[in-house]
């Protein structure tokens, strides 16, 4: 895994990006374990045999933001050379109060479609099977899984483009929480089961959340749904539980190719420019990124896409807009018609009164003009 | 060029929700209506009035029911109110309308229980005869401004909530609000003929169920407009009604629910002889079916839309290769 991990992709080097974890910091990744990616004994992994950085476990193992002496832009991986980053700054991000922007960075291109994402994140976050264990197929697509949902934080989109047979291509494409900088959910929600995160993350309380679904019908991605579960909302945390100890998401962890990317917003805006040139200079002109601008919509997308097609071929709206977008008109409209109608009511009582002192009221039922003090006996329309 | 609101998720509002906004629209417009006969009407429209708050209460509380038991986690129901992990705080968000939509429900329901209790005391049905404060005094008369004012919201918010999102069709128009205001007003006004005539012991006059009948016809010709200013506004996404949607909201909503009411209401001799004497109770029934059936079609409308996000796109939206 560790060479594989070192080798080129689409002619591009993957920045070695250092691992925090292993007995000499005191936290062991499970996942690694599970990946077959333990630390290595001898050789192979420059990055990991260095000493420990002089960074505090305790602050590691405690989700403190340790010693901000040396700050994390100092070591940010994609200035050195690959392979000898090191391990010799401080933790490649920090936790707590000192917290970046951290985010997720999609390359589709390099997608292969191997769902290891989507297992990886099932697995660490302990999600359940989808219909009860029942083996389900979508029955028109390789894709079974279909779309995210309460049970499904990752999910590998087959765009599969055929038009005839003998022609056609795969799109690939890892979906996942855009994790919004202006984020519709946090906004609707009306418990504050949704939060920001000092990683400028946004993440479902699942202990306040209680299921009203308000969230659901805001995402302008269609990402949020019921875990049945749990009964709450759920969705992407970045994993939340994992980075602000240190380690990786799950996903981009499990990610062979890299085409899921994590590291702070800004190095992987980096990033990204710099691999839509290449592939515009190799001839790939359509490759353009969704979400990564900050002045775009939503204020950017902390989790962002390299694309080589329109947003709608991956089901992606093309300009998606945050809910509060229509709470003005529409109350303005409401406040109007409230008027109106009060105004109609008082209208036709005032009406009904000037009637009745002509008394013109009613034609072929005209009941006698009542005192105020004293009500007429009850007469009801037949 | 797909419409953006077509990539989102159904929240799956529709078994509880459906007749939360209906009964919630009748309760809201019912004390509004009652509320306007209290400080503008007579003496004897006192019986409706009784009839209203009576309805709003009940209304209410059941709303409060439904909205409850329409939660997944139906015994956090609380945390709409108050933040759960630093209680009593409140949590207040003004521009979720879920939020303060629950609020205004909490303080509609107080107030429209205290108008009804007084209701109660002043006809008698409360021993406590001191109660009829609640209803027979200027106390009665503020709080039937006030609880007018929840009223109205009451009855429009849960279009904005439903504007507040990105659905296709709830999001993409102005009018859902004022839509399910009057809305609410016909079919709260329709709920009070209906009591009044069936009644008749409590003496509801003449006069007041012709005034309700005049006030739905008008709320009903308000919703007419308003429902076609909605189906303009939707823009590209509006084809969704060329569909069995489009049926069922013309036939029920605008033919069943809408104009025959408006041409019995205009007409009386209408459909001949034999509905002559209970053409407002049969208008009644009719507005009350057409105002479930927009509230349904407006949901189910939206919520059986399921975008690309679930599906595949097969081929590309631009030529390929």
């Amino acid at each position: 895994m560790a060479v594989l991990r070192s080798l080129p992709v689409l002619g591009q080097t993957r920045p070695q990006r250092p691992h925090y974890y292993g007995p000499e910091f005191g936290v062991t990744d499970p996942l690694a374990a599970l990946l077959g990616d333990q630390q290595p004994a001898s050789g192979g992994d420059t990055a990991r045999q260095q000493p420990a950085p002089q960074r505090d476990t305790a602050a590691v193992q405690t989700g403190r933001s340790g010693s901000p002496s040396a700050p994390a832009t100092e070591t940010a991986p994609h200035s050195a050379t690959p392979g000898t980053v090191a391990a010799t700054g401080p933790m490649y991000w920090h936790a707590g109060p000192n917290a970046q922007p951290m985010g997720f960075f999609t390359d589709t291109t390099v997608c292969i479609g191997c769902k290891a994402c989507e297992v990886a994140c099932k697995n660490w976050n302990q999600l359940p099977a989808s219909g009860g264990g029942e083996w389900e197929m979508s029955g028109d697509s390789y894709d079974n899984t279909r779309r995210l949902d309460g049970i499904h934080w990752r999910h590998v989109k087959f765009v599969e483009q055929f038009p005839d047979a003998y022609n056609g291509r795969w799109l690939l494409m890892s979906d996942v929480c855009k994790h919004c900088v202006q984020a519709g959910c946090l906004e609707v929600c009306p418990t504050g089961a949704i939060i920001r995160t000092e990683f400028d993350t946004v993440v479902i309380q699942s202990d306040v959340c209680n299921g009203c679904r308000a969230c659901i019908a805001a995402c302008p991605f269609g990402v949020i749904d019921m875990n049945p579960a749990s009964g709450t909302a759920q969705k992407c945390t970045l994993c939340y539980d994992r980075i602000s100890v240190g380690l990786e998401p799950a996903c981009s962890k499990a990610c062979p190719t890299d085409s899921i990317q994590f590291g702070t917003i800004e190095e992987l805006r980096e990033r990204a420019e710099q691999r839509v040139q290449q592939l515009r200079a190799e001839g790939a002109t359509d490759a353009y990124l969704y979400g990564a601008d900050p002045d775009g919509p939503l204020g950017g997308l902390n989790a962002f896409f390299l694309l080589v097609d329109q947003p709608e071929v991956y089901g992606l709206p093309r300009n998606p807009q945050l809910p509060s977008r229509n709470l003005a008109s529409n109350s303005a409209l409401g406040v109007a018609g409230a008027a109106a109608l009060g105004a109609l009511a008082a209208i036709g009582l005032r009406k009904r009164r000037m009637d009745e002192m002509a008394g013109t009221h009613f034609e072929d039922d005209v009941p006698p003009a009542p005192d105020d003090d004293v009500p007429p006996p009850p007469r009801v329309v037949t | 060029m797909l419409p953006d609101t077509w990539f989102t998720a159904s929240p799956e509002w529709s078994l509880y929700i459906i007749p939360y906004f209906f009964i919630g629209g009748i309760a809201g417009g019912s004390y509004f209506i009652a509320a306007a006969l209290h400080w503008l009407g007579r003496p004897y429209d006192r019986p409706v009035v009784r009839i209203g708050y009576i309805v709003a209460a009940l209304g209410a509380i059941i709303s409060g029911l439904l909205l409850i038991i329409d939660l997944h986690q139906p015994l956090r129901f609380w945390h709409m109110l108050f933040q759960s992990q630093r209680f009593p705080l409140p949590a207040f968000k003004p521009w979720s309308p879920m939020s303060i939509g629950s609020w205004a429900l909490f303080f509609f329901g107080g107030i429209a229980t205290a108008s009804a209790i007084g209701a109660l005391a002043d006809e008698g049905r409360i021993r406590w005869r001191g109660l009829r404060v609640l209803f027979d005094s200027t106390l009665g008369k503020v709080l039937a401004l006030v609880g007018a004012a929840f009223g109205f919201f009451v009855a429009s918010y849960t279009g904005v909530l439903l504007a507040v999102t990105n659905r296709p069709i709830w999001a993409d128009t102005q009018f859902l609000g004022v839509l399910f205001l009057a809305s609410a007003a016909s079919t709260a006004a329709a709920t009070l003929i209906l009591l009044a005539l069936w009644r008749r012991e409590s003496g509801a006059h003449a006069s007041t169920i012709e005034f309700l009948a005049w006030f739905d016809g008008w709320a009903l010709i308000l919703e007419l407009v308003v429902l076609a200013f909605f189906l303009l506004s939707l823009g590209s996404i509006a084809s969704v009604w060329l569909s069995w949607r489009g049926i069922v909201l013309l036939l029920f909503v605008v033919v069943l629910g809408i104009l025959i009411p408006l041409t019995l209401h205009l007409r009386p001799d209408f459909m001949g002889e034999r509905l002559h004497g209970n053409r407002i109770a049969v208008g009644a029934v009719l507005v009350l079916i057409g105002g479930f059936m927009l509230r349904f079609i407006i949901l189910i409308g939206s919520e059986t839309i399921q975008g690309p996000h679930t599906g595949i796109q097969m081929t590309s939206t631009v030529p390929w290769p």
